[in-house]
């Protein structure tokens, strides 16, 4: 199944929104990313399923997660 | 041995947070660096422990718990990082040094004000009265121990801050809980705190090297804009020449130390299997018989009560006749540990009437038991 990158602005956020997301039933595991992303962010991003995206990103908006941006995991 | 000195640190901790120690220095990397297990263990550890950090204190919002090197120096990051230049700022007379200096600092270097209010031993009312009675227009900040570490008085932070907020609703409360987080019951947003400071190695029974700050949710740091006392590596926004404006990255700089917020964690753990509720109850009976003890003497001059239940932890007296050194000197010769001396507070000291002498500070933690205060009576009665 097809995945998505949620990149955030720290560490703490990713650990929080793994947290969060796993009290809602969703399954994350984070990943470190490129360079390039540690310029926006904290280079961590969560890996989340295509099919529980959209409530991922409900539940984050709800406890005002900043989301950088979303890619696609390609590994 | 006797150890009567937990104002100062704990000695006995938990097994668990001893054990946690180790297994971080074996098995944590630098967290929130690199992308393999030992640091990202060590990211999760470390987000685990301000999660139960946050509500321990009645938080919900664990990026709001910023790690320090000690209790001083998250006083320090609060007073310096939020400050207003020409400002003026109320402190209580009972305040620790790590609170005392840095405002006389500000005082000498950017030209604020402060005042100190007077704390009555025996009506909170007047105490209230007096802080409150100095706010100005310019007041942007109240400093309250809630626990004096010199005598064991309780002071009523919560009443004090309620109603500085309604005078100046802007005005930052901080609140220096080192002598009172892990005995006494601190909701953080229920108390109106702005700004909490902790150290983890006394009442919390974590190991020293690590202080807490926790920001309340009503305090908005988005609009304060705070400096920041400390710059260097995040690990987040790397190619930014300023600290990140994210919290807790913002006040954190550097590596953090991973063994000991990971023993903060199974600390915090252990007073909640225990109980606050039971932790202050024990506490209190050893407090309580002391002050019993010591009142049964002539020759005793004390400067703590039991006569209401505003006191707690720490109770300072003088043998007539007796250098305060000298009491304590007999007192760690029969094996039985106490702190003589200023206790880092020329306020108190002041307050207590007791600033050209000092006094012998006996300070107790859940771990003592009465039996130790019957060996601590056979050598006071001998004096």
């Amino acid at each position: 199944m097809q995945k998505h990158i949620i990149i955030l602005t720290s560490i703490t956020y990713v650990n929080k929104a793994k947290y969060l997301l796993s009290e809602n039933n969703i399954k994350s595991y984070i990943v470190k990313m490129r360079t390039t992303f540690e310029r926006r962010g904290c280079g961590y991003g969560l890996s989340v399923s295509e099919n529980c995206l959209s409530n991922a990103f409900s539940i984050l908006e709800k406890y005002r997660i900043k989301i950088v941006e979303v890619v696609e995991d390609i590994d | 041995m006797v150890y009567f000195d937990n104002a100062a640190t704990t000695i006995i901790k938990p097994k668990k947070s001893i054990n946690e120690v180790i297994n971080s220095i074996k098995n944590h990397g630098n967290p929130g660096r690199g992308g393999y297990p030992l640091s990202l263990n060590a990211a999760q550890k470390i987000f685990n422990s301000r999660l139960a950090t946050a509500n321990f204190f009645n938080s919900n919002s664990p990026e709001r718990v910023v790690f320090t090197a000690n209790a001083t120096m998250s006083l320090n990051i609060a007073i310096k990082c939020f400050f207003n230049h020409d400002s003026h700022i109320i402190i209580s007379c009972f305040e620790h040094n790590s609170v005392y200096r840095p405002v006389e600092k500000l005082k000498k270097t950017s030209n604020i004000k402060y005042n100190i209010f007077d704390v009555s031993l025996d009506n909170d009312e007047e105490t209230i009265k007096n802080a409150v009675n100095l706010i100005n227009e310019n007041t942007g900040m109240i400093i309250i121990t809630h626990v004096s570490n010199v005598c064991g008085k309780i002071l009523p932070v919560r009443d004090i801050i309620k109603k500085a907020k309604e005078k100046k609703p802007d005005i930052i409360a901080i609140v220096d809980a080192a002598q009172s987080a892990g005995t006494l019951d601190i909701d953080i947003n229920r108390d109106n705190i702005d700004i909490l400071c902790v150290p983890a190695h006394k009442g919390l029974m974590g190991i020293c090297g690590i202080g807490i700050m926790i920001f309340g949710d009503n305090l908005n740091i988005d609009e304060i804009m705070p400096t920041t006392i400390l710059e260097g590596g995040t690990g987040i926004n790397s190619l930014d020449t300023v600290m990140p404006a994210d919290l807790p990255e913002h006040f954190e700089a550097g590596t953090p130390n991973t063994p000991a917020i990971s023993a903060l964690l199974a600390s915090v753990e252990y007073i909640r299997e225990q109980s606050l509720e039971k932790i202050y109850f024990h506490e209190k009976i050893l407090y309580d018989k002391t002050i019993e003890i010591l009142k049964s003497f002539k020759n005793i001059d004390l400067y703590s009560d039991f006569t209401s239940n505003n006191y707690i932890g720490s109770i300072l007296f003088n043998i007539k006749n007796y250098k305060c050194e000298e009491t304590a000197r007999i007192l760690n010769k029969n094996q039985i540990f106490v702190r003589d001396g200023y206790h880092c507070s020329p306020l108190a000291h002041t307050k207590l009437g007791t600033i050209d002498t000092g006094g012998v500070r006996i300070s107790f933690s859940y771990h003592n038991t009465l039996k130790e205060i019957d060996k601590f009576y056979r050598v006071i009665k001998n004096l």
